[in-house]
């Protein structure tokens, strides 16, 4: 089962079990000279919570409306992703293409869209400063 | 009586400690530093250590305490120590320190040890430290009687209630404005949280001390066999960290002060040619980096050599290159350090603990290996300030001061501040921390941040005021982030990163304050009993049986702090001391009570290993009402005595 999440237009699915939640953004704090990537920080109930522009991450260009916060974890590896619109949980069978994206490797064409499959132990590596 | 384990294991913890202390003064008193009353202070841990043991049954101990005190009477008769009994008298102490331990070869044995190592002293005086440098001892383990686990959980809710109480406060006063009332059951609540941290907290940590007392002798023995000068500072030792980490670490860090020794000092000879003094000198530091605490070796020696500096380079990181097994940074591998393996094993064991291992070094000046650790529970003293709209933790112990309304002077066309006569370079707090924001109005507040001899006045447009807060990590992703200690969530839920003073004034080796150790709110119950004792162990063993018996007990670690108690709490309605104590004697305190006016008649109990009619004497005339021996100490009889002289 796969998170359906829109973002400039695009949907990219997130595997069910690297999902931690699916809340609003609060504020966010910014730090300075981090990454650009790197909207800044919020408290998610007491913890710290990185936050990042999940569309920044793919497309280097910041996003321009902030919709939902995107909580996924891969090995301990805890991160925030603002995106536009996060859609229905759904299942994505196998006819599952290689796109040879790093981060995006699988692509599958769901309801006339084009999903593609985030690996987010990559994505969260990537995210991983220096 | 048969005193639980508990007793046995605090008395151990005590032992040890007294047994690092002493060896520590010996030390002093072999290199010629030591202070006027040395003989007195080493006579007086051994002879707590003697009492100590006879109170909780441990007889083999005391019988060797009371053979060593019998070699220092000698040398209080005499005013000093004989250099040529250093060697003996610090073979004794291993003895009874492996009987403290458990694993010695029996009293008798020890004791030989002790008589043979006097007798040769005359022919043998100076040092023989190859055979104890072979295997320099590292602090034995101490045992938590708690689980762990436990306790983590203790110190979780202890961040929670800090958090919760922040809320608390931002909403009470949104709600109904500074009402005296709501301000002093804030204040309650502080004095209750501070109490409840301050316990939590011990329960979990200890400070750095207490396992850096066997240093000394190792770095000692370590350098005598190398022919080396060396002298070994400790600062910071005060710092609290997490007890399983330093038990941890005990011997790695040995292995790191070895390694100093070894590869980093050089002979003396050679430090004259090349402009330093004769004697090195290796530094063992513990500071607190926001969420990490961090514990820093460094040493004046000679460096690592370029080449492997330049491999370290190419292969990532110079603890890389130096932690491979088999290469040595010296030139050749002896028995005291020299392997990589064993750099190999230190970097694992700090990686066991969730820590770091960094080295730096320059040729010719020096190594600095730096150990960064987790914090048990990281609170924080912050200055809390706005700018941008952000708010921003600066750590209290680097503000030296807020200048408000200051007039900015110019210096080579950079703004400065006059900052009681002394130009301070004046920056916006926006500047420092890379935010763009609008110029902050004129006359608005600054900060001055120092942190070692440079100072900074950071323009904010408000001060929030000080806050003491939890440090929260960034998370394993963000991990460390360069010019941040961590984050603080505030009452509101808002974020406040806190900023490091060394990015802020651009130089490393700030300081952040230590815990702060308040004493728990006394809950009034049944007549007080003070329990005046330096031994930590028959304080304790006191303690606990007068408690037991529904007794209120108040304790203190010397004479004066008794006499101080006596005089400012009415309630305290018998005394229970010891003879010998640091600062006023038991016999010194027991004059001082019975000579002030309304407190003359206080019940006064001396409790002591002084087992002579010259000591019962001096005890009676001073005004004790009993004089008890630790010998043979029976819980009925103490508590009969008690119950008779509170209720007469």
């Amino acid at each position: 089962l796969f998170v359906r999440a829109a973002t400039r237009g695009e949907q990219y699915a997130f595997a069910v079990e690297n999902i931690v939640e699916v809340a609003k953004p609060g504020v966010v704090t910014p730090l300075h000279d981090t990454d650009p990537c790197l909207l800044g920080i919020t408290n998610l109930r007491g913890e710290i919570l990185p936050v990042f522009d999940f569309g920044a991450v793919l497309h280097g260009e910041p996003l321009e409306q902030p919709g939902r916060l995107l909580v996924v974890e891969s090995d301990g590896l805890r991160a925030g992703l603002v995106v536009e619109d996060v859609e229905a949980i759904t299942s994505l069978g196998t006819a599952l293409e290689p796109t040879g994206s790093e981060l995006v490797p699988w692509g599958v064409l769901l309801e006339d869209a084009l999903v593609g499959v985030v690996d987010v132990e990559q994505l969260c590596l990537r995210l991983v400063p220096g | 009586m048969s005193p639980d384990g508990s007793f046995i294991a605090v008395f151990i913890d005590e032992a040890n400690e007294r047994l690092d202390r002493f060896v520590e003064r010996l030390l002093t008193v072999e290199a010629g530093t030591a202070s006027a009353d040395a003989v007195e202070q080493l006579l007086r841990d051994i002879h707590t250590i003697k009492g100590s043991a006879a109170m909780v049954g441990l007889s083999d101990i005391s019988a060797i305490a009371h053979a060593l005190e019998d070699v220092l009477m000698d040398a209080r008769r005499t005013g000093t120590v004989d250099g040529a009994h250093v060697e003996p008298l610090l073979r004794a102490a291993d003895a009874l320190r492996r009987e403290v331990a458990g694993a010695g070869s029996g009293a008798a044995a020890a004791l030989l040890q002790l008589a043979g190592g006097l007798a040769n002293a005359e022919v043998a005086a100076t040092p023989q430290p190859a055979e104890r440098a072979a295997a320099p001892s590292a602090p034995a383990a101490r045992p938590i009687r708690v689980a762990a686990d436990k306790i983590d959980a203790l110190l979780g809710l202890v961040g929670e209630t800090v958090l919760h109480r922040g809320r608390l406060e931002h909403l009470v006063r949104a709600e109904t404005g500074k009402r005296h009332s709501v301000d002093d059951e804030l204040d309650t609540g502080d004095r209750l949280l501070a109490a409840l941290k301050t316990t939590a907290t011990a329960m979990r940590t200890m400070p750095l001390a207490t396992i850096a007392g066997p240093y000394a002798r190792a770095v000692r023995d370590a350098a005598a066999s190398e022919g080396k000068e060396v002298e070994l500072v400790v600062t910071g030792g005060a710092m609290e960290l997490d007890r399983t980490i330093l038990e941890a670490l005990a011997e790695p860090l040995a292995h790191l002060l070895r390694n100093a020794v070894a590869h980093g000092i050089e002979l003396p000879e050679e430090r004259v040619a090349r402009g330093k003094p004769s004697r090195g000198r290796i530094e063992l530091r513990a500071q607190q980096r926001g969420a990490f605490a961090q514990i820093l070796v460094e040493d004046d020696g000679g460096g690592v050599a370029p080449e492997l500096v330049a491999r370290g380079e190419v292969e990532g990181s110079l603890v890389d290159v130096l932690a491979q097994s088999g290469l040595s940074t010296a030139e050749s591998v002896n028995q005291l350090a020299g392997r990589g393996v064993g750099l190999s094993a230190v970097r694992v064991a700090v990686a066991a603990v969730g820590g770091t291992l960094e080295i730096e070094t320059a040729p010719g000046a020096g190594t600095l290996f730096t150990l960064s650790l987790p914090l048990t529970l990281a609170l924080l003293d912050v200055l809390l300030v706005e700018r941008g709209g952000g708010v921003y933790g600066i750590p209290l112990a680097a503000v030296e001061e807020v200048v408000a309304g200051g007039t900015p002077l110019a210096l080579a066309g950079k703004p400065q501040l006059d900052v009681r006569g002394a130009p301070v370079a004046l920056v916006d707090l926006a500047a420092l921390v890379g935010y763009p924001a609008p110029p902050a109005r004129p006359g608005a507040p600054a900060v001055v941040v120092v942190h070692g001899a440079r100072r900074v006045a950071a323009v904010a447009d408000a001060l929030l005021g000080e806050s003491e807060v939890v440090v929260k990590p960034f998370g394993p992703l963000l991990g460390v982030l360069p010019g941040y200690l961590g984050a603080a969530i505030l009452g509101d839920g808002r974020i406040a990163p806190l900023l490091d003073p060394e990015a802020l004034v651009g130089r490393s080796g700030a300081r952040a304050p230590e815990l702060r150790r308040e004493p728990p709110p006394d809950v009034p119950l049944t007549p007080k009993v003070l329990v005046a004792e330096d031994s930590p162990s028959v304080r304790e063993l006191q303690r606990t049986i007068l408690e037991v018996a529904g007794y209120r007990v108040v304790t203190a670690y010397d004479g004066r702090d008794a006499l101080e108690q006596i005089l400012r709490d009415d309630e305290i309605a018998l005394l229970i001391t010891d003879f010998d104590m640091p600062e006023l004697s038991g016999i010194e305190l027991t004059a001082a009570v019975r000579a002030t006016p309304g407190r003359a008649s206080l019940p006064i109990v001396i409790v002591t290993s002084r087992d002579d009619d010259a000591d019962r004497e001096r005890g009676a005339e001073a005004g004790a009402d009993v004089y008890m021996l630790k010998r043979g100490f029976e819980q009925q009889k103490l508590l009969e005595t008690v119950a008779r002289l509170v209720d007469r």
